[in-house]
């Protein structure tokens, strides 16, 4: 799971000049990741892992302490967060493809090629791209319904909670929406 | 001048445990790489990106070192008080590990676009392999 977060780190950073075909192929893999299934798995790996094998006390605190760390930087590793990067990787690709070619050189800093390209596309029009392909108009379509399922699940469970953090669903309805209009 | 000894995939290493300082090495090299001067890496981008690529993709076959020296609030705090910019936070071995790498091919690829696809590849191909390591159950936390 870490290795996720690390992908995640360094697609939402790092600016590159995606194409829509490109976002496919990333998108279709991604996808697996966010049945719920997988998500449960994903929400009791940790759990699992201390009790299915036989951890001994040494494996238990390197556990802990490692989960805790990264629960201290604000990222749980649990199946919900790999929603949240899930989402987030795939607009900030979507994004680039999308906005007008932007400088692409820059320092390393978190988030960075998300925010750009966000904000390249709120301020200029989208770049007229033809998109021919049957598969990718698909994809397209089924990834604003899945979007705004998830942004509705989201709102339900919400309204029935106290607070959830959910920044990046929301930026990614807004995302489809400029995608529609395109 | 690109003689690292990077992680590589070969068969009777898969699922060998890799001792932390050479994943840090290779961690290091990416992060070389990310930072390095253009004309450099122009001069030896043959060589950089299948390191790269094979770096990534044996990266979901590895087995970590079980360590915890990645420690982030020290390093934390020294950027704080040194008002650095470098990423301020160290997570585990295997997230730095992808970042780094990914960092890099990204990069160097943005600037050498017919090295483009196979960068690209190359990271669906590890996004692929990871999620089906994760359904196939032998994923590790870490």
């Amino acid at each position: 799971m870490p290795s996720l977060h690390g992908l995640y780190r360094a697609i939402s950073s790092t600016s590159y000049d995606w194409t829509l075909s490109q976002w496919q192929i990333l998108t279709s893999h991604l996808r697996n990741l966010s049945s719920p299934n997988t998500i449960d798995r994903l929400n009791h790996l940790v759990v699992d892992i201390l009790q299915k094998e036989h951890a001994d006390a040494n494996t238990f605190r390197h556990v802990q302490t490692l989960v805790s760390r990264y629960v201290a930087q604000g990222r749980p590793l649990s199946g919900y967060f790999v929603v949240c990067c899930v989402l987030e990787t795939e607009w900030t690709v979507l994004a680039q493809a999308l906005a007008p070619t932007m400088n692409t050189r820059s320092p390393v800093v978190e988030a960075a090629a998300a925010n750009k390209a966000w904000l390249s596309l709120t301020r200029n029009a989208a770049r007229e791209l033809d998109v021919e392909d049957e598969g990718i108009k698909n994809l397209l379509k089924s990834t604003i319904k899945d979007s705004m399922q998830c942004f509705t699940d989201l709102l339900v469970q919400i309204e029935e909670m106290e607070a959830e953090p959910s920044i990046d669903t929301y930026a990614w309805e807004t995302m489809s929406e400029s995608l529609v209009s395109t | 001048m690109w003689s690292v000894n990077w992680a590589s995939p070969f068969k009777e290493e898969i699922d060998s445990l890799q001792p932390a300082s050479r994943i840090q090495c290779n961690i290091a090299f990416g992060e070389l790489v990310v930072n390095f001067s253009d004309t450099y890496i122009s001069n030896s981008i043959h060589t950089v990106v299948p390191v790269l690529v094979d770096m990534l993709q044996g990266i979901p076959f590895l087995r970590f070192d079980r360590t915890l020296s990645w420690d982030g609030a020290a390093y934390h705090f020294a950027a704080a008080v040194a008002e650095l910019t470098f990423p301020s936070t160290d997570w585990a071995l295997p997230d730095q590990l992808v970042f780094s790498t990914v960092s890099a091919l990204l990069r160097v690829s943005n600037d050498h676009p017919n090295y483009g696809v196979q960068a690209t590849s190359a990271i669906f191909d590890f996004t692929f392999q990871t999620i089906a390591r994760i359904h196939s159950s032998t994923c590790k936390l870490c």
